[in-house]
């Protein structure tokens, strides 16, 4: 084991340095643009630098440099060194010879990163052949170490799976073991627990720890995200729009942040108030019936809620691989759901990937016609109503999205998008033009805005738009799908704002659905926490989150990276074993001989 | 009730479909592309002389001194001041067969193309927007018509009915029945993608039908697919049309194409090899440059470029 | 695997089936076969065009028609020909003729496609990746047969200039004997050269011009990325990773070629005068030979489904993905 060297540049040269990096990247018949300027970092043996940064920041180019993975069109100057060695300028073989033998890459996206047509053993074997002369049964016996250790279960077999019969987390995990095959000197982790889920990415987070102190590398880690950084960093430099604005170790950055910037970062950031207290163990086993913390009815004002749902379900078929494919279970995507939101409150809904959450609000708009179940709005059967009363119910329930790039057709103004839901609902033309211009002025834009297309502005100003759309038709309840995770944080926050001031204005009731459990602590006034179809929890968000009851609730309060290194260190992970819970899968009964003669496997549920 | 006058109704119409009064250093989607599309000199090249050739052939048979049906005593001359093209072995002036000959193989491309991409967007979007069984039904029918070699199926249809005044036009039409499959493949894949794209549930959810949602949503933002496709289809339809017309089943005399041309003058690439070149100088142009024409559309069209 | 194939090769019967009926009842509707006869100066005596239209099965209805031509083919029988032609023998012997020509214009379409994808890929706008897409473009816009008559012209040069007829411009080889094995060879390639040249240009264009935007796709993609922080020398991540994975979407263009090319193999084999299906489908339709356009377009939709499944097979071989999911 390797002692880790905090200090850089303690002994000698540090493992890599970088000093005035300025890249720019050529454009065809534009002015080039420049991505980064005059960038200085260094990184020492065993250290973890951690290089922060919104989109747009430059944070990932100066990494892509030190492996000279550069975009053939990018210009690079300044120096970058490696124990000392000046690698701009040096050959191509030299080059290749550090990557991936003394540096290894965990990219952002397991799911693009990992070629989908060889199996994830023989990818990893390439790495090992390209800097290593092994017998293939040592390469194999290696590889089959490397997936051991970073925790693949059925590791033999699973050499011969492909990428895409994997689970994001296990791919992840893949990528890092490749990363680690040639015992190298440094990791970049490149946003490489970005598109995980919060659970999974305190795994790979744990992993990649794993794996740095198994091969005493030194880790950069690349993020966004400033509470994965707390915890794990031992210094850390802020980016802002190519240049990096301060650097320091992780209690400066975090306790005495000298730049506006970094201030602003971290005010930005919304953070669970409360911190849990998880050191009870939980006497709730996992598939207990759902736990009802205190007071959860008596939230907001008196009287019927606004929007109930009674035993919702929605079942989708699996079907058989045979010659002749038949249904042989069904997927319970949402396992009946009971839920309420009182008028002027706004319940939070929160789940990982596959928990069901957006099966279960799109069934409210009917896209998806639920299996079980009776929804509520305004005391009225959603499905049972005549079809005018349907119009009307349309006009009172609206949704804004989670990706504000997709939510706005490209090929409209900002005039024809907010006022096709009046079009289409036969509004009074005037009244109409009058509601968007009052409405752009309320969500914070001006009228002249009115006349572009959405691809002129930001994500945060895209997302405004899809939130004026929502409201031209006077809607009461509005059903936000993820509406700032796609965000940075300081615009996410900015958007939060604005949907608590219009709930007060307006007095608007949401159903807010995020995986990010610091958000709708900070917007929501109860919360519901969804697993596999079910609700596994549900309560006032302050309590909820002070005195979690489930093992799963638990095990993702435990897991959400807090912003404070202080905290985070001493924090202990629950895990939360997901194999005490039922399949969502459910096999339909057969009979005959049918079944055994074409019922085949059944498809592994993903 | 008051009801508006037919004017503001207009301007009320104008607004609704995106035509707002016009202002000044805003951004439009159309502009953009175009000022993309100016950017390629090929394309612009290929369109300037795509332009030309299509006056040469419509505006050009009625000032020619010559016409492609009448015969003159210069029997077999090679091109000269007086016959640009040459002539034939019967004293026909070659550059009047290709004026006529390539306002035909246009007029016959450029049917197609609008009848077959007009059809293929339609079926397509249909289809990739309803789905489930209409979509399986739709598409095998696609399946069913690539089966067979669209050539083979022309050439025996066309042949059943061929000549007189509109024959040409009979032609465009078993071209057109024959490939308008291939823009519903590409329409069908391009909306199977946008339809799930958040747009477009947003708009159902405010209530919008099938038609407004194909028609207002989908269709707009297939435009570019669509038009790099249809490029594609008038080169093809060019092809198509002259080598029908090559094996003697598409346009017949005493009307010409390009490729009624050349079959004429294949007997003669030796002692006449001008007979043969101009026509098929005008094929390749032709398809060259609907072809650069369709690379600089698809370049300027490309939804990835257009992010800012 | 086997299911996704015994699946396949079951929605292969309807669908030739339906086919075969669509394309009867059109060609059924589409003119008289006797039109030509009727208009004869002189006409021909009554007697004689009831006996062709018996013989030719117009006094039935039309139901009953295709019946009697579907069941017939199980045995074999084609149907009657206004010119006494066994439809069926003559299938088989064109067949022959014509499928050395489809498959060896196919094979080096497709090799030369992938040469110019790679070197347009990796040389991205250089002069050479410039020239090549001038050249795919060029051959997109050349008529087949306008091409094949060019390389006619070349060929008579060259024989010219080697004194001896090294490639044939006309036929497709039959009758024609060669002693020993060399210049059995010679024949061959003599032979098969200019047409399956000109067959071959305009497939090589279009799948060269998708090639070389799949392989750029791939190579600009993160599992190129991440193959190249991995340390790989850059051959091995052009064609281990960039183009054996954009290989499967190149084989979608080239399945949806296969109807293109056997019209224009129709056309090729019309320039070199060859007796294959291309002469029989022109010589049938100039004589309104109805049961031999039928047998023909049969035999061609048969052809573009197997070349279908195959290029099916091969996708599910080249990506796992697909293996799976179906």
């Amino acid at each position: 084991m390797s002692e880790s060297v905090h200090i850089a540049g303690g002994t000698g040269a540090p493992l890599v340095s970088v000093s005035g990096l300025t890249v720019s990247f050529d454009r065809h018949r534009e002015e080039p643009i420049e991505a980064v300027r005059d960038v200085s970092w260094s990184i020492g043996s065993g250290e973890v630098l951690a290089l922060v940064g919104e989109s747009g920041s430059g944070k990932s180019v100066s990494a892509l440099a030190v492996m000279g993975l550069l975009p053939r069109n990018a210009r690079v100057a300044g120096s970058i060194r490696w124990r000392g060695e000046e690698l701009l300028g040096a050959s191509e073989k030299r080059r290749r010879a550090l990557r991936g033998s003394r540096i290894g890459l965990v990219p952002q996206d397991p799911m693009t990163s990992l070629n989908p047509v060889y199996t994830i053993g023989a990818q990893i074997r390439e790495g090992i052949r390209a800097h290593q002369k092994l017998s293939e049964r040592e390469m194999a016996e290696r590889t089959l170490e490397l997936l051991e250790t970073m925790g693949i279960p059925h590791a033999r077999e699973r050499m011969n799976s492909y990428p895409h019969e994997l689970s994001g987390g296990m791919r992840q995990r893949v990528v890092i073991a490749m990363a680690m095959a040639n015992n190298p000197d440094l990791i970049i982790a490149d946003e490489a627990t970005t598109a995980l889920d919060v659970t999974v990415q305190a795994q790979v987070l744990d992993a990649l720890k794993k794996a740095q102190a198994l091969t005493g590398a030194a880790l950069l880690l690349i993020t966004h995200d400033l509470g994965v950084v707390a915890g794990r960093a031992d210094r850390v430099a802020v980016m802002q729009r190519g240049e990096v604005v301060e650097q320091g170790t992780v209690d400066e950055i975090f306790y005495q942040p000298a730049s506006s910037y970094t201030r602003k970062l971290l005010h930005s950031i919304p953070r669970l108030n409360h911190t849990p207290d998880l050191s009870a163990p939980s006497d709730v086993a996992p598939d207990a019936e759902v736990i009802h913390s205190a007071f959860e009815r008596k939230v907001g004002a008196e009287g019927a809620p606004i929007l109930s749902m009674r035993n919702v379900g929605k079942h989708f078929p699996v079907y058989s691989r045979g010659v002749i494919r038949g249904r042989v279970g069904v997927i319970k995507a949402v396992a009946g759901v009971d839920l309420d939101v009182e008028a002027g409150t706004t319940l939070g809904i929160v789940g990982e990937s596959g928990s069901g959450k957006t099966t279960l609000i799109r069934s409210l708009f009917n896209l998806e016609p639920i299996t079980h179940g009776t929804i509520l709005f305004d005391g009225q059967d959603v499905h049972r109503m005549p079809p005018r009363d349907r119009r009307r119910m349309r006009k009172c329930v609206q949704m804004v999205f989670q990706d504000p790039y997709a939510s706005l057709d490209p090929m409209m103004t900002v005039r024809d998008i907010l006022m096709e839901p009046a079009v289409i609902n036969r509004m009074d033309r005037k009244l109409a033009e009058r509601r968007v211009m009052e409405l752009l002025e309320r969500v914070h834009l001006k009228p002249e805005h009115a006349a572009r297309y959405p691809n002129e502005f930001s994500g945060g100003q895209r997302q405004r738009i899809a939130i004026a759309r929502a409201l031209m038709l006077y809607p009461r309840l509005l059903v936000l799908d993820e509406p700032v995770s796609s965000l940075d944080v300081s615009i996410q926050a900015e958007v939060l704002t604005l949907l608590k001031e219009l709930q007060k204005d307006l007095n608007l009731s949401y159903l807010f659905v995020s995986h990010d459990l610091s958000v709708v602590a900070e917007i929501a006034h109860s919360v519901i926490v969804m697993y596999r179809g079910r609700i596994v929890e549900r309560g006032r968000v302050d309590e909820l989150f002070r005195n979690p009851k489930h093992p799963y609730t638990r095990a993702l309060l435990s897991a959400v990276p807090i912003p404070d290194p202080r905290t985070e260190r001493r924090r202990e992970r629950i895990v939360f074993n997901s194999d005490t819970l039922a399949s969502p899968i459910t096999p339909v009964e057969r009979t005959g001989m049918w079944r055994r003669l074409f019922g085949g496997r059944t498809q592994e549920a993903s | 009730m008051p009801s508006s006058t037919p004017a503001s109704a207009m301007s009320d119409r104008a607004v609704e479909i995106g035509q707002a009064p016009a202002q000044e250093q805003v951004y439009r989607p159309w502009r953009a592309i175009a000022r993309k599309f100016f950017s390629y000199k090929a394309s612009v090249v290929s369109l300037v002389i795509l332009i030309l050739i299509v006056l040469f052939a419509f505006a050009g048979g009625p000032l020619w001194k010559y016409s492609y049906a009448v015969s003159t005593s210069d029997l077999s001359a090679p091109p000269s001041w007086e016959h640009p093209f040459g002539t034939d072995h019967l004293g026909y002036d070659l550059m009047a067969g290709v004026m006529r000959g390539t306002q035909r193989s246009l007029s016959i491309a450029g049917t197609v193309a609008v009848l077959a991409t007009l059809i293929g967007s339609i079926w397509g979007a249909v289809a990739g927007y309803v789905g489930g069984w209409a979509d399986s039904l739709l598409m095998r029918i696609v399946d069913l018509i690539m089966i067979f070699p669209l050539l083979a199926v022309a050439a025996f249809l066309a042949r059943q009915s061929q000549g007189g005044e509109h024959g040409w036009l009979l032609v465009a039409l078993v071209l057109a029945t024959l490939s308008w499959t291939v823009l519903a493949r590409v329409v069908r894949s391009v909306v199977l993608s946008l339809r799930t794209r958040e747009f477009v549930i947003a708009a159902k959810i405010a209530g919008a039908g099938p038609v407004r949602i194909i028609f207002r949503h989908l269709l707009p933002n297939t435009v570019g697919p669509i038009i790099v496709a249809a490029t594609v289809l008038v080169a093809s339809a060019i092809l198509s049309e002259t080598a029908l017309s090559y094996l003697g089943f598409g346009v017949q005399p005493p009307d010409t194409s390009l490729g009624l041309l050349i079959n004429q003058a294949q007997g003669a690439i030796s002692t006449r090899p001008w007979l043969f070149y101009f026509p098929g100088l005008f094929i390749i142009l032709i398809a060259l440059c609907v072809a650069f024409i369709g690379d600089g559309l698809r370049a300027a069209l490309d939804p990835k470029q257009q992010r800012k | 695997m086997l299911a996704y194939l015994v699946r396949r090769l079951l929605v292969m019967i309807p669908m030739m089936l339906i086919a075969s009926f669509l394309m009867f009842v059109v060609i059924s509707f589409s003119g008289d076969p006797l039109a030509e006869l009727k208009t004869m100066q002189p006409p021909p005596p009554p007697e004689v065009l009831h006996a062709m239209a018996v013989k030719l099965r117009l006094d039935q209805p039309l139901l009953d028609r295709y019946w009697m031509w579907l069941s017939g083919l199980f045995v074999g029988d084609f149907g009657p020909s206004i010119h006494n032609i066994d439809i069926g023998a003559e299938l088989v012997k064109r067949l022959g003729v014509s499928l050395r020509l489809l498959a060896l214009g196919i094979v080096l379409a497709f090799l030369m496609a992938v040469a110019a994808s790679v070197i347009g890929a990796v040389l991205q706008f250089s002069w050479a990746d410039h020239i090549i897409s001038f050249v795919a473009v060029a051959m997109i816009s050349m008529p087949v047969f306008w091409l094949a008559l060019q390389l006619k012209r070349l060929a008579i040069s060259i024989n010219q200039e080697l004194g001896f007829r090294l490639l044939y411009t006309s036929g497709d080889g039959a009758g024609m004997t060669a002693s020993t094995p060399w210049d059995r060879v010679l024949l061959l390639i003599g032979v098969l050269a200019l047409p399956t040249i000109a067959l071959s240009m305009q497939a090589f264009g279009t799948w060269s011009r998708y090639g070389r935007v799949a392989l750029i796709d791939a190579l600009n993609s993160e599992y190129v990325k991440l193959a190249r922080a991995k340390g790989l020398s850059e051959t091995r991540v052009v064609l281990a990773h960039g183009l054996r994975t954009s290989l499967a979407p190149m084989l979608t263009v080239v399945a949806a070629g296969g109807a293109g090319i056997l019209g224009e193999s129709v056309v090729t084999e019309t320039v070199f005068q060859w007796r294959g299906m291309g002469d029989l489908l022109v010589t049938g339709i100039q004589n309104n030979d109805v049961y031999v356009v039928l047998g023909w377009l049969l035999v061609a939709g048969l052809i573009i489904m197997v070349f279908n499944l195959i290029a099916d097979i091969l996708y599910a071989v080249l990506d796992p993905r697909i293996r799976y999911e179906r």
